[in-house]
C-alpha cells in the first residue's frame, strides 16, 4: 500500500508523459493512436489514484471523539527535494499527501478519464484531435500537480499552466473569431485575479520565509506565525492576515469565476464541450475553492474580517448565477451559469466555517455537473446532424453550432436519446438537490451550516438560489427532452444574437414524426455517461449525517455534519416548487419560434437577465474603455511630447550650430583666413626682399648691424 | 557549484573578447564578393564565443563566489588605468547572455546581401564592445569598451535598416551620446574625487567611501547616464524606434543585450560605487521605472506595428530590471539579473520571429494586414508562444523566476510599488495574445501568404536555440539564480556596509 504512497509522482506525470509524447513524436498525425494514449495513461493515474486514496483511508489515525475547530488531518507523507538552493533560504518543492488531496486526486483522475474517453467520441474526425488530447493531458497534469503540491508557489505554477491550457482549450477553435475572443477574456480575467493571488504569496512569504503548507515551525500554518500575522496591522488597518487571504481570494475570484469576475466562464462554452465539462466544470473552476480551502487557516486567523467577505462574494455569486441562468436560451451557457452559481455555494460555505461542506458539495458537483455537461455535449453531437441544422451549416457554421445548443431547438430527445436522457436526469436530479442523490446532501450540509451558526441572510440567499436552481434546470430539462422535437424547424440563431427565422421548410413538421426514431449513441459517449451518473447518485453516501455515514468526514479528521429535519424539509419543498415552475413554465415552448413567457410579461426584468445584467457592457463601458483610452493618451504624450520634445532639442541644437556656424565661417573662419592671407602677404613682402642680389643682403646686413648698434647704444 | 574545472593560467576573459576580433580582422582580408566565406567566418566564431562564454559560465565557482578569472596588466599606468579582467556571478551569465544573442543573431544575419563585409565587421564588434564592458573592472577600460558597443549602431542601422532608419539611427546615437556625456561626469567625479589617482572599479567600491552630498549630488549623472541605455522614462523612445528601424540581428543584440549594458552599469557602477547616492534616490528610481513598466505596456497593447509593440513591451520589462535594482536587497537584485538575462533571450527570440521570419517574408509588421501564418510556418508561431509565456512569465519558462524574485524584492522595499506594477501583467498577457492571435491565428487575408518561402536551417537553428534556453532556465532556474543570487548578496552587504560606514 504504502507503494501507492511512496510514487504517488507518477500520478501527475503519466498524463505529462502524454502530453510530451503526443506533441513531440509522430504520434501527433497518428489521431486514434494519441487518443488511446492518453486515455490509457490517465486511467492509470486513476487506478493509482484510487489505490493512493486507500493507502491514506488506511493509514489515517482516528483522533479520540470528534474535533472541534477546524484542523487539517494529519498529512501521510511529504516529499521535498531541493529545488532553488539560493544562499542562506533554499527553496523546496515537494508533495504532501493528506486526506483531502488523496481525495481530490482521485475525483480528479476520475472525471478526467470519463472525458477523455468521451472526448474520443466527441471529438472523432476532427483534424487536429490528437493536438486535443495532447492539450487535455497537459491540462490534467498540472490540475494533479496543483494537487499534490506542497507550497504555495507550485500550487501557483500548475494553477497558471491550468489558466494556460483552459486558453488553449477554450481557442481550440480558433478559425471562429468568437472562440478566439472567448478565450482571450477568460484568460485575461482569470490573471487580474491571479495578479491578486501573486501579491498574497509575495506578502505571506516576506513575513513567513516559505510558503511551504505544514504546521511546523517555519511553515507557513505555524501556530505563533498565524497569532501573529492575526494581530498585528498594516498600514491600511488591517490584519496581515486579512490582506493575504483577501489577496489569495482574489486568485479563487478569477478562478472560480466569483462576481464581480465571473464574466469569462459563460463565454468559456465556446470550446469544445468536454473541456467545459473538465475545466470549466469539474476540475479547474473548483481549484479557486481548493486554494481557499487549502489555505483555511490563515482565513482563520483574523478572526472572522476575510471571511465574511468571502461568504459575502459566494452568496452574491450563487444568486445571481442563479438569476442569470433562468433567462439563457443556450444548453451550454445554462450550465455555465449554474456552475457559476454552485461555485457560489461552495464559496459562501467556506464563508460561513464549513470547510467540509465546501469540499463535500466540490466533489460531489464535478461529478454531477461534468455529467451533465458530457449530457449536454452528446445532445449537441446529435443535434448537429439535424438535416435542418446541418443546413444551416453551409452558409454559417458558428449559427449551426448555436442552433444546435439552443434549447428552443430541441425537445422530444427522452424517446431519442434514452441513455442520455436518464443519465442527464441523475445529474439533474443532483443538481437540485432531490433526496438521495448527491446533491441533496452536500447541499443539505452547507444550508446546515448557515442555519446551524444563524447566518441568516445567507441561509436565506443560498436558499433562493437553490428555489432558482431547480426552476432553470427543469425548464431546461422539459424543454430538452419532453414535448415534440422542434429542431426540424429550428430558430437560427446568428453570431450577433439577433434572430432570424429559417422560412419555408419543405422538411417534415414534428407532427408528422409520430414514432420518434433513436438515434445512435456512441458508446464511447455514454460509458462516461454511465460511470458519471454512478457518482451522481451514490456519491452523497461517502458523508452521510447519520451514525456510520460520516466516512468522509472521519477521513478528513472534521467535525461530522448533523442532520436537521427543518432545514431538509425546506430545501426540498423548495426544489419542489421549483421544479413545479419550471414544468409548467417549460410548456410554453412550443415551437422553436415561440417566446419565453417571463419575456412577455417582464421584458426588461428578461432583458436584462439575458444580457447578463449588463455586467460585460459595463466593463467594457468602463475599465476596457479607461485602459484603452489611456493607453492612446501616453502614445499620443510617447510620440508628440517626447518625441517633439527631442525633434525640438534637435532643432534648437541646429539651430545653435548654425549660429557656431557662422561664428565660425565669418569670425573664426574669415579671421584666420585674413590672418592667413596676412601671413601670405607679409610672406610676399619678405619674400622680395630675397633678391638674390649680393649687394643687397649686404646692404641688408649693415642696415642691422646699424640698427641693433642702434639699439645697443640706446638701450643699455 | 561549478562544473568544468578551467586551467587557470589561461586569459579566458581576454580569449572570449578577442574571439571575436580575431573574425573581425579576418572578415577584413576576405574580398567582400565571397559572402558565403564571410558569414560562414563570423557564424562559426560567434559559436565559438559562445563556447568559451559557456565555459566560463560553468567553470565559475559559486560556491567560492567573488570575482574570479581575474587579469590585469598595466595600460596607462601614470593615470592609474589598468587594464583589469574579471567576473562574478552577475557578470558571468551576461557573457552567457551575449554569447547566446550573438550567435543566434549571426544565424539570422545570412540574409543580409548588402555590403555583406562591413556589415558583419561592425556587428561582430558590437558585441566584442558588450563582451569588454561585462569583463572589464577598470572604469576607464569599461568605458572604453561601452563606447565601442555603442557606435556601430549608428551605421547598422542607418545604413542597413528599414523603416525611418536614418531618424531612428541617428536619435538612438543622440540619446546614447548624451547617456555616454553623463557617465564621463560621473566617471571623473569617481577619479578626482577619491584622490586615489585609480580607475580600479575593486579599490574604489571598496576604499572610497565619498561625503554624502557628494555622492547625492554625482549619483544622479551617473545612474541616468547608464539609465538612458537601459530605456528609463522618460529617456526611453529612442529605445522603440531605434529597434524597429534596425535589421533583425542588431535588433536582436540591441533589445537583447545592449540594454543590459545600461543596467549592468547602473548597478555595478553607479550603485556600487556611490551607495548612499543611491539610497537617497531609490525611491524616486523606483517611481520612474514603475512610470516604465505600466506606461511601456499600455503603450505596446494600442500598437498596430509588431516591432513597435515588441520595442515597448522592452520598455516595460527592462522597467522591471530597474524597479528591481531600485528594491536594492538581494532579492530583488536577483530577480533584477535573471530579468536582464530572461528579456535578453526572450527578445532576441521575438525579433527572430517578427523581424527575420515574418516582416523579411511578408513585408509587413502591421497587425492588421498580418494574419493566419501559423499555417504557413507553424514553427514560427510556436518560437513566438514560447517567447511570449516568457514575457507574460509563465511558470516553466525564465521570465517566470525574475519577475518572481523582483516582486519579492520591492515588496520588502516598496510595497506600492510592487501592486502598480503588478497592473502591467494582464496588460502584457492581453497585448501578446492578441498579437498572437492576430498574426497567427486569424483568418489568412493575404493570399500570397501561402506561398512564402520557407525557413532556412539558420532561422531553425538561432530560434530553437534561445527557445532552448528560455525552457531549460525556467525549469531549473539554479542553474543561474544561484550565482546571481551569491554575488548579489555580496553587493549588497558591500552597499550596507559602506553606508554604514558613512553615517556612522
Amino acid at each position: 500500500m504504502t507503494l501507492f504512497l511512496q510514487h504517488a509522482w507518477l500520478i501527475p506525470s503519466l498524463p505529462l508523459v502524454s502530453f510530451l509524447l503526443i506533441s513531440c513524436t509522430p504520434l501527433r498525425r497518428k489521431h486514434i493512436q494519441a487518443a488511446w494514449l492518453a486515455i490509457a495513461l490517465i486511467a492509470i493515474s486513476a487506478l493509482w489514484a484510487i489505490g493512493l486514496l486507500v493507502a491514506v483511508a488506511s493509514q489515517v489515525v482516528q483522533r479520540p471523539g470528534e474535533p472541534s475547530g477546524f484542523a487539517f488531518a494529519e498529512p501521510a507523507l511529504i516529499q521535498r527535494f531541493d529545488w532553488l538552493p539560493t544562499g542562506s533560504s533554499t527553496m523546496q518543492m515537494g508533495f504532501y499527501i493528506d486526506p483531502i488531496v488523496a481525495v481530490m486526486l482521485a475525483m480528479v483522475t476520475i472525471t478526467s478519464s470519463a472525458i477523455h474517453l468521451f472526448s474520443l467520441g466527441y471529438m472523432a474526425g476532427h483534424p487536429r484531435q490528437a493536438r486535443f488530447f495532447s492539450f487535455i493531458s497537459l491540462f490534467s497534469a498540472a490540475m494533479l500537480l496543483m494537487t499534490l503540491a506542497d507550497n504555495l508557489l507550485l500550487f501557483f505554477m500548475a494553477w497558471e499552466i491550468m489558466g494556460l491550457c483552459s486558453y488553449l482549450l477554450i481557442g481550440f477553435l480558433y478559425t471562429r473569431p468568437q472562440a478566439a475572443q472567448a478565450a482571450l477574456k477568460a484568460f485575461i480575467t482569470t490573471r487580474i485575479g491571479d495578479v491578486l493571488m501573486l501579491l498574497g504569496m509575495v506578502y505571506l512569504y516576506t513575513l513567513a520565509g516559505s510558503l511551504a503548507f505544514g504546521y511546523r515551525q517555519g511553515e507557513i500554518f505555524a501556530p505563533d506565525f498565524l497569532q501573529q500575522i492575526g494581530t498585528e496591522t498594516n498600514r491600511l488597518g488591517l490584519s496581515h492576515a486579512t490582506t493575504i487571504a483577501l489577496l489569495l481570494f482574489g486568485g479563487t475570484i478569477g478562478k472560480s469565476a466569483q462576481f464581480p469576475l465571473h464574466v469569462w466562464l459563460p463565454d468559456a462554452m465556446e470550446g469544445p464541450t468536454p473541456v467545459s465539462a473538465l475545466i470549466h466544470a469539474a476540475t479547474m473552476v473548483a481549484a479557486g475553492v481548493f486554494l481557499v480551502g487549502r489555505t483555511y487557516p490563515i482565513f482563520l486567523a483574523d478572526g472572522g474580517t476575510a471571511l465574511a467577505w468571502v461568504t459575502f462574494i459566494g452568496a452574491l455569486t450563487a444568486i445571481v448565477g442563479a438569476s442569470i441562468a433562468v433567462a439563457q436560451f443556450d444548453i451550454k451557457r445554462i450550465l455555465a451559469y449554474s456552475t457559476i452559481s454552485q461555485l457560489g455555494f461552495m464559496v459562501a460555505a467556506l464563508g460561513i466555517g464549513g470547510w467540509m461542506a465546501a469540499m463535500f458539495h466540490l466533489l460531489t458537483h464535478a461529478f454531477f455537473k461534468a455529467l451533465l455537461f458530457l449530457g449536454s455535449g452528446s445532445i449537441i453531437h446529435a443535434m448537429e446532424t439535424v438535416p435542418a441544422i446541418h443546413r444551416i451549416h453551409h452558409h454559417d457554421e458558428y449559427a449551426a453550432q448555436q442552433s444546435a445548443q439552443d434549447i428552443r431547438n430541441m425537445g422530444g430527445l427522452r424517446s431519442r436519446m434514452p441513455w442520455t436522457f436518464w443519465c442527464y436526469t441523475m445529474g439533474y436530479l443532483a443538481l437540485i438537490g432531490i433526496v438521495p442523490f448527491s446533491g441533496f446532501w452536500s447541499k443539505d450540509e452547507i444550508l446546515t451550516d448557515a442555519f446551524v451558526h444563524q447566518h441568516w441572510l445567507s441561509y436565506a440567499i443560498l436558499s433562493a438560489a437553490a428555489l432558482l436552481t431547480a426552476f432553470y434546470m427543469t425548464r431546461q430539462w422539459r424543454a430538452t427532452f419532453f414535448g415534440a422535437f422542434r429542431g426540424d424547424k429550428p430558430r437560427v440563431v446568428t453570431a450577433s444574437e439577433s434572430e432570424s427565422h429559417m422560412h419555408e421548410h419543405e422538411g417534415a413538421h414534428a407532427e408528422s414524426d409520430p414514432a420518434p426514431q433513436r438515434w445512435p449513441e456512441d458508446w464511447r459517449m455514454i460509458a462516461p455517461l454511465v460511470l458519471l451518473a454512478s457518482f451522481a447518485v451514490t456519491a452523497g453516501a461517502f458523508n452521510l449525517p447519520f451514525a456510520g455515514g460520516h466516512w468522509l468526514s472521519d477521513l478528513l479528521g472534521q467535525e461530522h455534519a448533523s442532520f436537521n429535519l427543518l432545514v431538509a424539509a425546506i430545501a426540498l419543498i423548495l426544489a419542489g416548487i421549483g421544479v413545479w415552475l419550471g414544468w409548467s413554465y417549460a410548456t410554453a415552448f412550443s415551437d422553436a419560434h415561440s417566446s419565453d413567457p417571463l419575456e412577455v410579461r417582464a421584458p426588461s426584468l428578461f432583458q436584462s437577465l439575458n444580457q447578463r445584467l449588463y455586467v460585460d457592457q459595463f466593463y467594457r463601458a468602463s475599465i476596457v474603455r479607461l485602459a484603452h483610452s489611456l493607453a492612446t493618451l501616453w502614445r499620443w504624450i510617447d510620440t508628440r511630447i517626447f518625441d517633439r520634445t527631442l525633434d525640438g532639442l534637435g532643432d534648437l541644437t541646429l539651430r545653435f550650430a548654425h549660429v557656431n556656424a557662422s561664428i565660425d565661417d565669418r569670425v573664426l573662419n574669415d579671421g584666420s583666413d585674413a590672418l592667413a592671407n596676412g601671413t601670405v602677404a607679409s610672406g610676399d613682402l619678405i619674400r622680395r626682399s630675397e633678391t638674390g642680389k649680393i649687394h643687397d643682403y649686404l646692404a641688408m646686413i649693415f642696415a642691422g648691424v646699424v640698427i641693433l648698434g642702434v639699439i645697443y647704444l640706446y638701450l643699455f | 557549484m561549478h562544473l568544468i574545472m578551467l586551467p587557470t593560467n589561461v586569459p579566458w576573459l581576454s580569449l572570449l573578447w578577442l574571439s571575436l576580433v580575431v573574425p573581425v580582422l579576418t572578415i577584413i582580408c576576405i574580398p567582400s564578393e565571397h559572402k558565403q566565406a564571410i558569414r560562414w567566418v563570423g557564424t562559426i566564431f560567434a559559436g565559438l564565443s559562445l563556447v568559451l562564454a559557456l565555459a566560463i559560465f560553468f567553470g565559475y565557482d559559486s560556491a567560492r563566489g567573488g570575482y574570479q578569472f581575474l587579469e590585469q596588466l598595466d595600460w596607462i599606468p601614470q593615470l592609474g588605468i589598468s587594464y583589469l579582467l574579471g567576473v562574478d556571478g552577475i557578470n558571468t551569465p551576461m557573457l552567457l547572455l551575449n554569447g547566446i544573442v550573438i550567435f543566434a543573431g549571426a544565424l539570422m544575419s545570412w540574409n543580409i546581401n548588402e555590403r555583406v563585409k562591413e556589415y558583419w565587421v561592425l556587428l561582430l564588434l558590437l558585441a566584442v564592445g558588450v563582451y569588454g564592458v561585462f569583463v572589464a573592472l577598470d572604469l576607464f577600460l569599461l568605458f572604453v569598451f561601452y563606447e565601442l558597443a555603442v557606435l556601430p549602431m549608428y551605421i547598422l542601422i542607418g545604413v542597413w535598416g528599414s523603416t525611418r532608419k536614418e531618424y531612428g539611427a541617428m536619435k538612438l546615437t543622440l540619446y546614447l551620446m548624451g547617456g555616454s556625456a553623463l557617465i564621463l561626469i560621473g566617471m571623473l567625479a569617481v577619479y578626482l574625487g577619491s584622490g586615489l589617482r585609480t580607475f580600479d572599479l575593486l579599490i574604489l567600491a571598496e576604499n572610497v567611501n565619498f561625503a554624502r552630498q557628494f555622492q547625492s549630488l554625482f549619483f544622479l549623472p551617473f545612474f541616468t547616464g547608464f539609465a538612458v541605455l537601459a530605456g528609463m522614462f522618460p529617456f526611453h523612445t529612442w529605445s522603440p524606434t531605434g529597434h524597429v528601424a534596425a535589421p533583425t540581428a542588431v535588433s536582436m543584440l540591441h533589445a537583447g543585450v545592449l540594454m543590459k549594458l545600461g543596467a549592468y552599469g547602473c548597478l555595478r557602477v553607479a550603485m556600487m560605487l556611490m551607495p548612499q547616492g543611491a539610497a537617497d534616490w531609490l525611491w524616486a528610481i523606483a517611481a520612474l521605472t514603475l512610470i516604465n513598466v505600466v506606461y511601456g505596456a499600455l503603450i505596446a497593447l494600442t500598437q498596430r506595428d509588431l516591432k513597435f509593440m515588441i520595442g515597448y513591451s522592452s520598455v516595460s520589462h527592462m522597467g522591471l530590471v530597474l524597479i528591481g535594482l531600485a528594491s536594492a536587497n538581494e532579492t530583488g537584485l536577483t530577480g533584477a539579473v535573471l530579468q536582464m538575462f530572461a528579456h535578453g533571450v526572450m527578445t532576441a527570440l521575438f525579433f527572430a520571429v517578427v523581424g527575420r521570419m515574418v516582416y523579411d517574408r511578408t513585408h509587413t509588421r502591421m497587425l492588421p494586414e498580418l494574419g493566419g501564418l501559423a499555417k504557413v510556418m507553424p514553427f514560427a508561431a510556436w518560437m513566438f508562444v514560447i517567447a511570449g509565456l516568457s514575457s507574460m512569465g509563465m511558470p516553466g519558462l525564465a521570465g517566470f523566476w525574475a519577475e518572481l524574485n523582483i516582486f519579492l524584492g520591492v515588496w520588502e522595499r516598496f510595497p506600492i510599488v510592487a501592486v502598480l506594477a503588478a497592473i502591467s501583467i494582464p496588460i502584457t498577457a492581453a497585448y501578446i495574445l492578441r498579437a498572437l492571435y492576430q498574426v497567427f491565428f486569424s483568418e489568412a487575408n493575404n493570399e500570397a501568404y501561402a506561398h512564402l518561402p520557407k525557413l532556412t536551417w539558420q532561422e531553425y537553428s538561432g530560434a530553437l536555440l534561445l527557445a532552448a534556453v528560455l525552457i531549460i532556465v525556467g525549469l531549473y532556474p539554479a542553474l543561474l539564480s544561484d550565482m546571481i543570487h551569491s554575488s548579489a548578496a555580496e553587493v549588497v552587504q558591500t552597499m550596507r556596509a559602506a553606508t554604514l560606514a558613512l553615517n556612522q
